[in-house]
């Protein structure tokens, strides 16, 4: 297809979703790689426009999630990858992801540490999208559902950033209730220019009607999920 | 050859329920803290060392790092530490390892790297460390020491 | 020098025993004898890694030799000989299904797991494992290294399944056991087991990207001392990858983690009965799992299977090298070169890297030309690949190290292990006689307390901790409904590329064998094909595996349980003509407590994996709404015995339910039919707990109230209202359905056992059950979820 947007999903030792938001990718339209990091070179980000962190454990997520991660892409890619948002490339980070994005700096200040239960969640959660003009949100409606896995997704930041973050509109995402002690709820966030998005729920998991726990839930078109319309937002957003 | 000492804590930790870390209910209420310690023996110098475990093994936002090898709580009853025995697996050590031994212009040389796991008990009326012993670590895996505050009252 | 020169052939068999029991060999004399006889025809001394290699290979860990066993039994049916276990119950039972159904099994018993087709290009395999002992003394690891374990199983089976589903099933003393009753030193509570077992199987599969969508715990006394850990997992293969062969022309090339001492003596460990000195001496078969570096173990041999590079592949499980290489090696015969092993530590000694048991490895035999294009891939995926010999036609395996011959087996000359010779007997205890009808002074409350007993009660807490998602593929959840929270059936993960998903199922009755194990082996059977039906597989198609635990099998009457166990289950198996395609065997479950020895009772763990057509055909087992109506499939009985009801009363004596495989088989024949045709629209199995509890789990939805009449219940025996409300008679099946498919419904059921038993009304939330037109159990529906749902949570 001509102009077939183009997705790069990198993928660590330890990433476990690239399989499956590959997938998803494709369904919304577009084309998509996985690189293993001790493949990437700067020429195959020119190739891309969106640039995806998927989710797993990248090297096991040993001393903290996605520190290991940002040591490795910053040793392999410099800051390649902040020159390829500024180009006006995209970037999303999905759980995983969004730790490695926001250990690499490529998100607002904070860290994702662990839930307050001390446990790892695997559970639906309920969102409210609050980025109102987020690419990456364009197609969704203001509340919706998608499945969650994780143990450091609380999402915490010095001072009252959290609030701030709300304030200038950073936050993409927030949980409808307090599922694992995120500052102000926050599941998601971009950066400034509005082209990198974090979020820790799993939009790949719910691509289908199937994947919802209710045989019932009622896809506003019989056949897509809400991680469908994330994924066909940003795909329509880039096409443009 | 240096060793660093450098104990790291959670800025949003809380304390918890200690009965948390054991299998039958306790005597008398009792709450807990989780540190991280790590000691690193290195050539080099000591502003490079902080810095790698700034840069490496704590969170610039979520975590503070206490060098010099006092306990970094106070107020405890006492503190337990435990690591893996000398040959077990320690996965988080390897991964940390792996990673420097991957770094170009290592600004140390790293010797030894140990891991340990420190929780910090905290009860009104006194505690016995026994239990936690018993239900924490594993003689199978791990060694462990318990540290009692000093009688003069907590650092 | 690394290896040493045993003399044995001048030894006594008391001197051979004692060299046993010196080495730690765990071979009897007579097994000592055989070896001797071997070595005095070739005139020469075995060395330590040929006595180390062989004692591995006969231990009862590899070599099943119980299974195996010739045993005198003496049972309800007289005195008998029974040949083999295995062949007798498990491996003929399947022959015969196999004809009957030509095509199903693509692969049983050979291979790391059995194959059935899934569609005309792909096959699923399933394969479970039990890491009872090494969980025992530290949970965490134990757990973590068992299920690590199993997925290697799957990547090593045909040229390589990619794993897609884990399932972990767990005996355990309760959680609230007093510390006071553990009878002995150094044996860890329940509740640490329990934690620790529940973590290290979340680090593992979490780590490794396998959903894990199936389990069950048991809670008995008796595994206070036996921890009983199974581990599971699916996998997903292009037909065509099943069938490997090895060949001559070949070299061998280890991938993955290094070589260490740490879990040396593995296999002969788990042979061995505990004690408190296991939990001391035996540290070096305490191994901790690495699962990022079998996710790039996993990463490499999948890509490599794609890129059709994979000749032969199998896994470094127990016995280490010596078993994977003896697999590939000991016919088509080939050389290994032990020096060029990457270890974790110097001074390993021949026998020490040829037996290590050091996780996440993996053995392959590839062509040389494909050697460059793996190096590349191992380097892709950051795993280190060894070349560590080749195959060759000579018919003989030999082993060296620093150009030393250390090893050298002919296997055409070297029998097998002796067949062990065993007594066993049992005989059904006479129960109480014929029992009269129980009262209850409130149904109700007794519904409740049931809903809250760890038997029952939600395992929430630990299905959270586990990724059942990951992959994007888990259709039915193991918590689903439209709240999210309700108990399903049966797992349903959809296969990429196919529109058939794979249902994957399980059970296990270990109360009901304390007193028939017969009839726990046909119920089990009964249960594990009745949750696969429900959750939307076709029963024509599907597989099982038997995995047993046993205590002592040299106890005449736990080996007589066991028999009777196989009985039952190779009865139940031919009949709903499910062939079993895999399974295990642990032995040993036993303790030498201060107050003497502790068995666990007889466990058969049941699973199996079945084939649903569409996703169409998967309904949960979670109530829709109002306006509908409930049907109960199946006979409902009077016998308590094997009961969670009774458990909790303390009636004692009680009679099993008995299974009658043909009438279940033709409703669930019949079920299939009416979910394909949309006459269904949620179904739950009824199991432990009864009717009550199953109608309770279905309206653990919140969609609507239920209102149930016990007396028009399809009833034989004589059951009174607790026990139509509590039995747990097999076979039965609670289903919705739309109001106007009441006809459709008994015109498909007709000449089964079927009725219209209420309705749904989404008027009011209550579980109403009434008899003689009063209300027997008139309950709200959230507060019996809030007793089933906190069963666990003040533990886990």
């Amino acid at each position: 297809m001509e102009n077939q947007p183009h997705a790069l999903l990198l993928k660590f030792p330890g990433t476990n979703c690239d399989a499956e938001t590959a997938r998803a990718l494709e369904a919304a339209g577009f084309s998509a790689e996985v690189v293993p990091i001790t493949r990437i070179d700067e020429a195959q980000l020119e190739r891309a426009q969106l640039v995806v962190l998927s989710g797993g454990f990248s090297y096991g997520d040993y001393v903290m999630a996605g520190r290991l991660a940002q040591l490795e892409t910053e040793r392999k890619l410099g800051d390649a990858l902040t020159a390829f948002r500024d180009r006006g490339g995209y970037l999303l980070g999905i759980c995983n992801g969004f730790q490695i994005l926001t250990k690499l700096g490529l998100l607002p200040d904070g860290s994702l540490i662990h839930n307050t239960s001390g446990r790892f969640i695997c559970r639906w959660v309920e969102l409210e999208k609050r980025g109102v003009d987020n690419p990456f949100l364009g197609g969704l409606p203001d509340t919706f559902e998608l499945p969650i896995a994780h143990a450091e997704g609380r999402f915490v930041a010095p001072g009252d950033a959290p609030d701030r973050y709300l304030a200038e509109g950073l936050v993409a995402l927030t949980y409808g209730s307090d599922v694992n002690g995120s500052s102000c709820a926050i599941a998601g966030l971009s950066d400034s220019t509005g082209r990198v998005l974090g979020l820790m729920p799993h939009p790949e998991r719910f691509l289908w009607k199937s994947h919802h726990y209710d045989p019932d839930w009622e896809s506003p078109d019989g056949e897509w999920g809400m991680g469908y319309y994330m994924f066909k937002s940003i795909h329509d957003t880039i096409a443009a | 050859m240096a060793t660093l000492t450098a104990e790291v804590t959670g800025n949003f930790d809380t304390r918890g329920d200690a009965k948390e870390l054991v299998y039958a209910p306790l005597d008398a209420p009792a709450e807990f803290r989780r540190t991280r310690v790590y000691q690193l023996e290195y050539e080099g110098a000591e502003a490079d060392a902080e810095a790698f475990v700034r840069r490496v093994l704590v969170d610039a936002f979520a975590e503070e790092v206490h060098f010099g090898g006092s306990p970094a709580l106070g107020g405890y009853t006492f503190y337990l530490d435990y690591g893996m025995k000398p040959g077990a697996l320690d996965l988080e050590r390897e991964a940390i390892l792996a990673s420097y031994r991957g770094a170009r212009n290592k600004s140390i040389e790293i010797a030894s790297l140990k891991l340990i796991q420190r929780i910090y008990l905290f009860a009104d009326g006194g505690l016995e460390p026994g239990r936690f012993i018993r239900d924490v670590c594993n003689p199978a895996i791990h060694v462990w020491d318990v540290t009692p505050a000093r009688t003069t009252g907590a650092a | 020098m690394k290896h040493r020169e045993i003399p044995i052939r001048d030894l006594d068999p008391d001197g051979l025993a004692a060299l046993s029991e010196a080495m730690k060999l765990s071979l009897s004399a007579e097994d000592m004898l055989e070896i001797q006889l071997y070595f005095a025809e070739g005139r020469r001394e075995p060395t330590d890694v040929e006595l180390e290699c062989i004692a591995q290979t006969w231990s009862e860990h590899c070599k099943h030799r119980i299974f195996g066993a010739r045993i005198e039994h003496s049972g309800s049916g007289g005195e008998e000989v029974v040949e083999s276990l295995f062949k007798t119950y498990i491996k003929a039972t399947t022959e015969r299904i196999m004809e009957r159904k030509p095509g199903f099994v693509l692969g049983c018993f050979v291979d790391n797991a059995g194959f059935v087709k899934l569609d005309e290009e792909r096959a699923i395999c399933l394969k479970l494992e039990t890491h009872n002992h090494p969980s025992a003394i530290e949970p965490y690891a134990g757990a973590n290294t068992g299920l690590g374990g199993v997925i290697r199983d799957i990547l090593g089976a045909g040229k390589g399944a990619k794993p897609v589903a884990s399932c972990d099933i767990f005996c355990f003393g309760s959680p609230d056991t007093d510390a006071a009753d553990i009878k002995a030193d150094d044996v860890i509570h329940p509740l640490g087991i329990m934690r620790g077992v529940v973590r290290g199987v979340r680090d593992y599969g979490n780590r490794m990207g396998i959903p894990t969508v199936a389990g069950a715990i048991q809670f008995d006394p008796a595994y206070i001392y036996n921890p009983l850990v199974f581990c599971g997992t699916a996998g997903v293969i292009p037909t065509g990858d099943i069938d490997k062969e090895m060949r001559g022309d070949l070299k061998v090339i280890a991938v993955g983690g290094r070589t260490g001492r740490d879990g040396l003596k593995g296999a002969t460990f788990s042979s061995m009965a505990l004690d408190t000195e296991s939990h001391e001496s035996d540290q070096q078969a305490v191994q901790i799992g690495n699962p990022i570096e079998e996710k790039k173990v996993a990463d490499f041999v999948l890509e490599a299977r794609g890129r059709g590079l994979v000749v032969f592949i199998t896994d470094c499980g127990a016995g280490g090298f010596s078993s994977a290489a003896g697999e590939m090696l000991s016919e088509v015969g080939g050389n290994l070169y032990l020096e060029r092993a990457p270890l974790k530590e110097p001074g390993m000694t021949s026998w020490e890297i040829f037996l290590s048991e050091s996780q996440e490895r993996m053995v392959l035999a590839v062509e040389e030309a494909s050697l460059p294009e793996l190096r590349e891939l191992a380097e892709t995926y950051e795993t280190e690949l060894t070349e560590l010999g080749e195959s060759d036609d000579s018919g003989i395996l030999k082993v060296w190290h620093d150009g030393q011959l250390v090893c050298e087996l002919d296997n055409s000359r070297l029998h097998d292990a002796p067949v062990r010779r065993l007594k066993s007997e049992f005989n059904v205890a006479a129960p109480v006689a014929d029992a009269a009808p129980l009262e209850s002074d409130d149904p109700g409350s007794d519904l409740a307390d049931l809903l809250a007993d760890f038997a029952v009660g939600s395992r929430e807490p630990v299905i959270r901790e586990y990724d059942h998602e990951v992959q994007g593929n888990t259709v039915l959840k193991p918590l689903a409904g439209a709240t999210g929270d309700a108990p399903q059936d049966a797992a349903v993960v959809r296969v990429d590329g196919s529109e058939r998903l794979m249902a994957m199922g399980l059970s296990l009755l270990p109360e009901w064998g304390k007193t028939d194990p017969y009839a726990m082996g046909r119920a089990t059977v009964d249960e594990c094909v009745r949750a696969l039906v429900v959750a939307g597989a076709d029963p024509e198609r599907i597989a099982l595996l038997d995995n047993f635990c046993v205590g002592n099998p040299e106890d005449p009457r736990e080996l007589g349980m066991l028999v009777e166990t196989c009985k039952g289950i190779a009865e139940a198996a031919d009949a709903f003509s499910a062939p079993f395609v895999s399974g295990k065997d642990s032995f040993y479950n036993y303790f030498e407590t201060d107050e003497g020895p502790v068995s666990i009772p007889v466990t058969c763990l049941i699973s199996g994996m079945g084939v649903v057509p569409d996703a169409g055909h998967v309904t949960g087992s979670s109530l829709r709404g109002g306006g509908n109506l409930l049907a109960v499939i199946g006979s409902s009985g009077a016998d308590m015995g094997g009961s969670v009801y009774a458990r909790r009363k303390s009636l004692g004596g009680r009679k099993v339910p008995e299974t009658d495989l043909a009438a279940a088989l033709a409703s669930y024949e019949k079920y299939h039919k009416a979910v394909g045709e949309g006459l269904v629209l949620s179904a739950h199995d009824l199991s432990e707990g009864g009717l009550a509890v199953a109608a309770a789990e279905m309206g653990f939805s919140l969609r609507a109230g239920m209102e149930i009449d016990l007396d028009k219940l399809p009833a034989a025996g004589g059951p009174g209202v607790v026990e139509r409300l509590f039995a747990e008679t097999p076979s039965r099946i609670l289903i919705e359905a739309p109001a106007d498919a009441a006809d459709a419904l008994a015109e498909i059921f007709s000449g089964s056992a079927f009725a219209v038993v209420g309705a749904t009304d989404a008027g009011h939330a209550k579980l109403r059950m009434t008899s003689g037109g009063s209300a027997v159990v008139d309950a709200d529906l959230a507060a019996l979820k809030d007793r089933w749902k906190t069963s666990l949570t003040p533990y886990y």
